[in-house]
């Protein structure tokens, strides 16, 4: 089991010169071989230098901080085999005890009776929050942050206490000893203690989350920038192509750059709208669709509310809304109806045109599922279309008081 | 359309009114037109019509003054409103001195016809512009009224007016409500009476400040 061949190890990791990885095959956690492995030792020899060290106390904490630093062999989405890598850390929570145990035994100078509950006690709990952090690593514990899993949140907490027992208990002992070395010991007792506690969760917040939120921020800029281009730049040149006018095309098409480079280039509607009231916002978005597609539209705007980044998105999608009534129903005349009430806002666009069959949208339309539906999605609100052919149609948006921020 | 109710039509543009005129077509019995106050007075005493087409805006003064100058002379004549003016203030002021609806100039002929038969057979007539005015004026958030009987809507009539500001037409809202159009008519007639005997003095102040669209 630790002979495996090292060098079919070093092909399997990419970053075999940054940080180090835990070793698939180790012994207890793979910390030991993988230390060797990257500094090109002997594996044998690490872990003596670190039963040796865990006789003073320190070894433990070396041991558990190499833990926590090294990357984990398995990819986040391939860990899997969780019952694995939980009995390893049940395993190393045992083997401390035993060492601890054995220790108090052997009325060693570096280790007396005192110390055995307090070290016994931070190593149950650092076996339990070890556990949330691997949960952690399979997706789990961004939502154990967000208090959404029961389980996990009580596993940190009961991690908390049996931590806090063992500082707890150190710090008594402490007391009665009060000579320099014996407090200087209950400094590194309690920094250990809390380390070991919040270690794993610092850890998993600064890596794993930041990776997940690097991602959705990703996926939205690419949604925000889809669905500006469709709106903009697709619906212009749709424009173009269905006049018979140069002079109109070649207006259309400056129009289209010059917005085009502004929102490249200077990216307004990211700031806060402090100057803008909700019906002056959609009162812009309704003339602008007014003039470009000559359907006029009738807008009604009732109550409202601080207008943010989302409100801004809601209106970018009542725009579409609008766009799509104007180019597809055929109808003379369109309605919106915007309400806000206490940080709530509804907006109808409804036409009396051609209707449709929300059913039988083409996947290449991304008109209703980027530039409204995901749109809506995106800021926390929803969207809902109804028509039917000859009917009409009506798109109803709602932007909820209670939201995620916007993008 | 077998009736026609006689119309005089009241605006100070001269294009305005034969446009209205042409649009409007067979459906009414145009009788009289005039282009300011003490004209528009004038006809419509003379002529005795059924409905007024009245501008919110004369050279001399709002739609408002003619409605009270003829009411004054007992004059029976119903008033529509018929404006480009969205200003809140002028809505309101229109509809507190009596008119019977407001219709924005956008309306097409055979609406504006209809509204005003409507009118003539003494309904309200809602456009959804006045029906989010009336939304926002009797917003739920309003100090408690003086009199709750007037100064507030009913649940079933908010809920009329939020589909007529949506660009539902009568029908269309009794088929959504699932009541009778008739049943419509009432809530309607019910909230034009609370808007303009409503005694909330916030109406008022609400409406000159309110730059809603």
């Amino acid at each position: 089991m630790t002979d495996t061949n090292p060098s079919l190890q070093f092909s399997a990791s990419p970053h075999r010169f940054g940080r180090p990885a835990r070793a698939a095959d180790g012994l207890l956690t793979g910390v030991s071989a993988g230390l060797a492995r990257r500094f090109f030792l002997e594996t044998t020899l690490v872990r003596l230098a670190f039963v040796t060290l865990a006789l003073t106390g320190v070894g433990v904490i070396f041991y558990v901080g190499a833990f926590l630093l090294m990357r984990s062999t398995e990819p986040v989405e391939m860990a899997d085999d969780w019952p694995t890598e939980n009995s390893k850390v049940l395993g190393l929570a045992l083997l401390v005890w035993g060492l601890v145990v054995l220790l108090g035994r052997t009325d060693s100078s570096l280790i007396v009776d005192e110390y055995i509950w307090p070290v016994l006690l931070v190593s149950a709990g650092f076996g339990v929050v070890s556990w949330q952090l691997g949960d952690g690593r399979r997706g789990q514990f961004s939502s154990a942050m967000q208090g959404d899993s029961r389980y996990g949140t009580l596993r940190i907490i009961a991690g908390g206490l049996i931590v806090a027992g063992g500082i707890g208990s150190a710090l008594l002992t402490e007391m009665s000893l009060s000579t320099l070395g014996g407090s200087l010991f209950v400094v590194l007792f309690v920094v250990g203690g809390l380390a070991l506690v919040f270690g794993p969760w610092i850890y998993v917040l600064l890596t794993d989350l930041a990776d997940e939120r690097r991602k959705r921020v990703r996926a939205d800029e690419r949604a925000d920038l889809a669905a500006h281009l469709h709106d903009s730049v697709l619906q212009t040149l749709a424009l173009i192509q269905r006049t018979d006018d140069p002079f109109e095309a070649a207006s259309l098409a400056r129009r289209q750059e010059r917005e085009l480079r502004s929102w490249l280039y200077a990216r307004p509607e990211s700031f806060v709208h402090t100057d803008v009231d909700l019906v002056t916002l959609f009162e812009s978005a309704v003339s602008d669709v007014e003039e470009r597609h000559r359907v006029p539209i009738e807008l009604v705007v009732v109550g409202d509310v601080p207008v943010d980044d989302s409100v801004v998105t809601l209106a970018k999608a009542a725009r579409e809304a609008m766009v799509n009534a104007s180019k597809f129903s055929g109808s003379s005349q369109i309605s919106v109806f915007v309400e806000g009430d206490e940080g709530q806002v509804e907006v109808w666009v409804r036409d009396r045109g051609a209707g449709f069959d929300p059913g039988l949208i083409g996947k290449d339309r991304r008109g209703i599922r980027d530039s409204i539906v995901r749109r809506m999605k995106r800021i926390g609100g929803e969207s809902t279309i109804t028509s039917a052919p000859g009917e009409g149609a009506e798109v109803y948006l709602i932007l909820p008081a209670q939201r995620k921020a916007a993008s | 359309m077998s009736w026609q109710p006689r119309v005089v039509i009241v605006d100070d543009h001269e294009l305005v009114r034969s446009g209205v005129r042409t649009s409007l077509g067979d459906a009414v019995h145009v009788v009289g037109e005039a282009g300011d106050i003490a004209e528009a007075v004038d006809v419509i005493l003379d002529t005795n019509p059924d409905v007024v087409l009245l501008d919110v805006h004369l050279p001399s003064g709002t739609g408002g003054s003619v409605i009270t100058q003829v009411a004054a002379e007992g004059n029976e004549a119903k008033f529509l409103a018929l404006s480009v003016s969205d200003a809140a203030e002028d809505v309101i002021g229109v509809v507190r001195a009596g008119a019977r609806g407001y219709v924005t100039k956008t309306i097409n002929g055979d609406e504006l016809a209809s509204a005003i038969v409507r009118v003539a057979e003494g309904d309200a007539v809602f456009s959804p512009r006045l029906a989010g005015f009336v939304l926002d004026a009797f917003a739920t958030s309003e100090p408690t009224p003086v009199d709750p009987e007037l100064d507030q809507l009913t649940n079933r009539e908010r809920e009329v007016m939020r589909l007529l500001a949506r660009g539902y037409a009568y029908k269309e809202v009794a088929a959504k409500l699932d009541i009778s159009v008739k049943t419509v008519e009432t809530h309607a007639s019910a909230v034009l009476r609370k808007l303009q005997l409503s005694n909330r003095h916030q109406l008022t102040t609400w409406a000159a400040k309110r730059k809603i669209v």
